[in-house]
């Protein structure tokens, strides 16, 4: 190393740079994934006795039609979730950047505030506003004499997906937003004169103009928004506890259920590896989808 | 060069997580070996600031901020506080807790062989924790005080008890298929008494529902409730005790014995009549006493720890009102069906690491914790203990306490699921009734499966 | 005339629906405000009627029976150092990682970035495993490393997708001046890339301060106590005095929000500047 410092400094510098959080990184989150990469080719209830069994546990994971069923719900909250959360932020940035707004600060530093609630706080007070005999929800349908829409909002295997669903979106969307404003902040504001001159509307400027430009923050968003929700715990937790059954059941909550109620550490070890794979996976999928390399190479 | 740098770092990191890995799990939870604990030891007086007192290591899935107003946590944490100033030189190192929280924490810390020197135990995780050598067997403590040692009720040990040995201590007692009913409602509907048959049942669950009631309101939100206040009372009835036992010790019984289908029949058919809230499956057991306070609901199934509940926060016309009964007699039962899901399900156990000279003071902790005293103050609190005859002020308890113990005199007490099975077993239990609940799946389907997750411990 | 009305209901709806969302983000922080001073059994006869009474017994009780306020100061230790930690990380990280095209680079990014997939329930016995072997458990610091670790993944991806849309004539001409490369990382760049840090403190201020798991897993001690940890014991086992809780998550909550409504102007002011700039 001492050659190559005298060589260039540059590499020296970077090396400073990335290697403190390097370190941390990789002690914190990597070594111990690769624990529980050891730990899944073991039979193991967490005592003295670990018992060799290679990929059984893999094997049967890819067998465990719960496993599945919980990935599925997992990948459908991610589908909404991407939506609602994104597509109301989008939505909701531009109509601040537009002149029609009023209170403009106001919504800015309002609409992040769900997001420094603890996901365990929000659960619980959306338990509350779904709650069948004085939930918020029903009070509301109620009164506007729709009593026949009053549902036991969180006992319905049918629909239950999407109804939790709404308080993730809900908490996120001022998440999403400041990234996407912070996107949008570095935007020439030019580009949007030379567009008004040229009669452009609102919405032909958020879709033409601003949509194209944060792509990359867009992309950044929806990985997030990926990965934040294959690995939803709390509120889930909270609001069904993955029930009615396993209608909600969710991956982090299985492997949380296999390794502290169940004491499967090693089987809850193999899926924690299941669900890394196939996260990775779909966020590498999404940005495949979202940068579209073979559009490139053709234009 | 960078690259092999970056490649180098990675390498050395990675060989010294899996030597790292490899070699603590399986090495350090063996509490015999003297090095171990001697290891902890000094790591112990060294991060201590005290130097020299003795610590112990204390953890309780029983918050300690219920003291003065919860029968058992005023008990519990009284005599710790007694007990402290009585030794001087000893720390405690208290870490409480809500159940939750602590059934996390309890198997992290010791599955990385960190076991602390006295905690609490599940009955259902018995099983796993001796087998997996974490607590100690008491049997010498107990032995050398027959007083204490016999002080409890009928079968205390029963869970924690393997090969003779005993492995935990019961903190307190519990009945879990109690029913509470307000009998201003049921008399309203044309009954004096609770019904004493199933038809009987059935036919008010008629009556309620015409008059926009919820006859029974359960909260299985965090799933126990159906599986520990009726499912054990109710498959009881139906399979008997030796059939339990049977499961227990893995000696024939099967969950897909009829008579354990016809408990989940009868408990699906029940519901499907619409004796149940609509919100079964998302209110939890706190909401579910809301329910029953707010007379949306004429009886609700719970457990003991539900009386004083009422006594501190029912409103007074429904405290007033509310009697309690057993479930009625299940057609096509045993002979026996005064029965009820009753019995200890948190014991203290103390932790198999915990060195010689450090035990003496640790039993003695343990025995004052779950001793006559403790039983006393959390009896005259209105709570049930598992100590058999607790000295308290009977004119000063809750009236249904009274009514309780009244009751259990004719009634015989049977095991709680939850309390005794093991724990993966209770979860798949828990889970799919309420998909049995929720009209997903037959008894038929459900019993296959717990019967699937019972083999798989054998 | 048809377009002047018709922008006329648009800047209606559209206020009208940013009103109707700004105040549901603020409802539940009400809700758990006057919850708080009712008492249990009020709270049980109706969970969203207004309280009868003004009763403080419920804060009393939080202050008295329960040491929040060494939580407090612990969360806010963890949370401070914890963010700093992460900030200055990832901002030199991702910096790095941004502007200069080295061999690894790809890799290291997916490498950081990964991070983000890992359900943390997955790693609390190994990672306290770890711990454990080298002591690292029950001290003051020990939670400042699972935060800084889990929090750079998702900083440094924040923090490099930025850099890398700020222009680089800054930078070049920084560099023809003479200026050095730590020079004009932080002179140059940090101030350029101050709305992203800013978000990224804020994300991670609020993530750090609600942590629960490691919390309650690498640390045992009472004295080490964290605020979400601490408000547990207001549950037991069959009751929950829920405005006895809210209560507590309120008096826990109240100098984060209001860090957070002073600290959050100044996200705005960040962000308007860089317009003004861009």
């Amino acid at each position: 190393m001492g050659k190559n410092r005298g060589k260039s400094k540059l590499w020296f510098y970077l090396l400073v740079c990335i290697l403190p959080a390097f370190l941390i990184y990789t002690y914190v989150v990597i070594v111990p994934i690769l624990g529980a990469i050891r730990f899944s080719l073991f039979q193991w209830s967490g005592g003295v006795d670990m018992k060799y069994i290679g990929f059984k546990n893999y094997r049967l994971l890819l067998k465990d039609t719960e496993f599945w069923k919980a990935f599925q719900n997992n990948v459908w909250i991610a589908i909404t979730c991407i939506l609602g959360q994104i597509g109301i932020a989008f939505f909701f940035s531009a109509l601040l950047s537009s002149r029609i707004i009023k209170l403009k600060a106001f919504h800015r530093v309002v609409a992040y505030f769900p997001a420094t609630i603890s996901a365990v706080v929000v659960g619980f007070v959306w338990s509350f506003i779904f709650n069948y005999d004085f939930g918020l929800v029903n009070a509301f349908l109620r009164a506007i004499h729709l009593e026949k829409w009053a549902k036991p909002w969180l006992d319905n295997p049918a629909t239950i997906i999407f109804i939790i669903s709404i308080p993730l979106i809900w908490q996120y969307i001022g998440y999403y937003m400041v990234i996407i404003m912070a996107a949008m902040t570095s935007i020439d504001p030019s580009i949007y004169e030379m567009a008004e001159l040229d009669g452009a509307s609102g919405l032909q400027k958020a879709l033409r103009i601003t949509l194209p430009l944060i792509k990359d923050s867009l992309a950044v968003a929806v990985m997030l928004c990926i990965a934040g929700n294959m690995k939803i715990f709390d509120h889930i937790y909270v609001m069904t506890n993955g029930g009615p059954g396993t209608s909600s059941m969710v991956m982090a909550l299985q492997v949380y259920k296999t390794t502290f109620i169940k004491s499967h550490y090693g089987y809850a070890s193999a899926m924690s590896v299941g669900i890394l794979i196939l996260s990775l996976s779909l966020v590498i999928a999404s940005r495949v989808l979202i940068t579209q390399p073979w559009r490139k190479e053709k234009g | 060069m960078r690259k092999r740098l970056f490649a180098a770092l990675l390498t050395v990191m990675v060989v010294s997580s899996l030597w790292g890995c490899s070699s603590k799990p399986v090495n350090e939870p063996e509490p015999a070996t003297q090095e171990g604990t001697e290891d902890a030891e000094t790591q112990e007086t060294e991060t201590e600031a005290s130097g020299e007192k003795i610590v112990i290591h204390l953890m309780s899935q029983t918050p300690r901020s219920g003291q003065g107003t919860e029968g058992f946590a005023t008990g519990f944490y009284n005599m710790l506080d007694q007990w402290c100033e009585e030794h001087p030189e000893v720390e405690v190192n208290l870490e409480d807790m809500d159940q939750t929280s602590y059934q996390t924490k309890i198997n992290s810390v010791c599955a990385a062989g960190d076991i602390p020197d006295i905690f609490m135990l599940k009955g259902s995780w018995a099983t796993t924790f001796i087998d997996n050598g974490w607590v100690s067997d008491l049997n010498t403590g107990l032995d050398a005080d027959p007083a204490w040692r016999d002080g409890y009720i009928e079968n205390a040990f029963e869970a924690v008890t393997r090969e003779e040995k005993i492995y935990g201590i019961p903190t307190q007692s519990m009945a879990t298929g109690l029913v509470y009913y307000n009998s201003q409602m049921w008399a309203d509907m044309g009954y004096e008494t609770f019904p004493e048959t199933w038809e009987e049942l059935l036919e008010a669950t008629e009556k309620f529902k015409a008059a926009g009631i919820s006859t029974f309101v359960l909260g299985n939100k965090p799933n126990w409730p159906a599986e520990s206040c009726w499912i054990s009372t109710l498959g009881d009835r139906y399979t008997g005790a030796d059939w339990t036992q049977s499961i227990l010790e893995g000696t024939g019984a099967k969950f897909t014995d009829q008579e354990f289908i016809d408990a989940l029949t009868l408990f699906k058919e029940l519901n499907d009549k619409g004796a149940f809230n609509a919100d079964i499956n998302s209110i939890d057991d706190k909401e579910e006493d809301t329910v029953y306070f707010n007379g949306k609901a004429a009886s609700i199934v719970s457990g003991t720890w539900f009386i004083p509940i009422i006594e501190t926060t029912a409103p007074e016309e429904i405290k007033n009102a509310t009697k309690l009964a057993l479930l009625p007699a299940v057609p096509g039962g045993t002979d026996q069906q005064n029965t009820i899901s009753g019995g200890p399900a948190w014991f203290l156990s103390v932790g198999s690491s915990v060195p010689e000279e450090k035990k003496e003071l640790v039993m003695d902790l343990v025995k004052t914790l779950t001793g006559k005293e403790q039983a006393d103050i959390t009896a005259s609190m209105g709570n049930l203990t598992a100590w058999a005859d607790p000295t308290y002020d009977e004119s000063k308890v809750s009236p249904l306490y009274t009514e309780y113990n009244q009751l259990m005199k004719e009634a015989k007490t049977v095991r709680i699921y939850d309390a005794c099975m093991s724990g993966s077993v209770i979860e798949t239990m828990n889970v799919g009734l309420q998909s049995l609940l929720a009209g997903e799946k037959t008894p038929e389907e459900l019993a296959n499966e717990i019967q699937m997750e019972q083999e798989l411990l054998q | 005339m048809m377009k002047k009305k018709r922008t006329g209901v648009l800047r209606l709806l559209g206020n009208l629906i940013l009103c109707l969302f700004s105040f549901s983000c603020v409802f539940p922080m009400i809700w758990i405000f006057y919850s708080s001073f009712k008492t249990q059994a009020e709270f049980n006869q109706s969970s969203t009627a207004l309280p009868k009474a003004l009763d403080l017994r419920n804060y009393i009780s939080v202050f008295t029976q329960t040491d929040l306020v060494t939580a407090m100061g612990n969360s806010f230790r963890n949370t401070i150092v914890s963010v700093s930690g992460i900030v200055i990380l990832a901002f030199m990280a991702g910096y790095v990682l941004s502007r200069y095209r080295f061999r690894g680079r790809g890799f290291l990014y997916n490498y950081f970035t990964m991070g983000m997939l890992i359900p943390l329930h997955a790693l609390l016995v190994p990672l306290y495993i770890q711990f454990k072997q080298i002591g690292l458990t029950n001290h003051w610091y020990t939670l400042l490393f699972p935060y800084i670790g889990f929090g750079l993944p998702i900083s440094i991806m924040l923090v490099e997708s930025y850099v890398k849309s700020i222009p680089k004539e800054l930078e070049e001409a920084a560099a023809i001046d003479g200026c050095g490369f730590f020079k004009t990382m932080f002179r140059i760049v940090l101030p350029l890339a101050g709305p992203i840090l800013a978000t990224v403190a804020i994300i991670q201020f609020f993530a750090v301060w609600n942590e629960f798991s490691f919390a309650l897993i690498l640390v045992s001690k009472d004295t080490l106590r964290t605020v979400p940890v601490g408000l547990t014991v207001f549950k037991s086992a069959y009751t929950v005095d829920y405005p006895r809780l809210m209560a507590g998550i309120l008096v826990t909550m109240l100098p984060v929000m209001i860090l957070y409504f002073s600290f959050s102007k100044r996200i705005i002011e960040g962000m308007t500047a860089g317009a003004v700039k861009g």
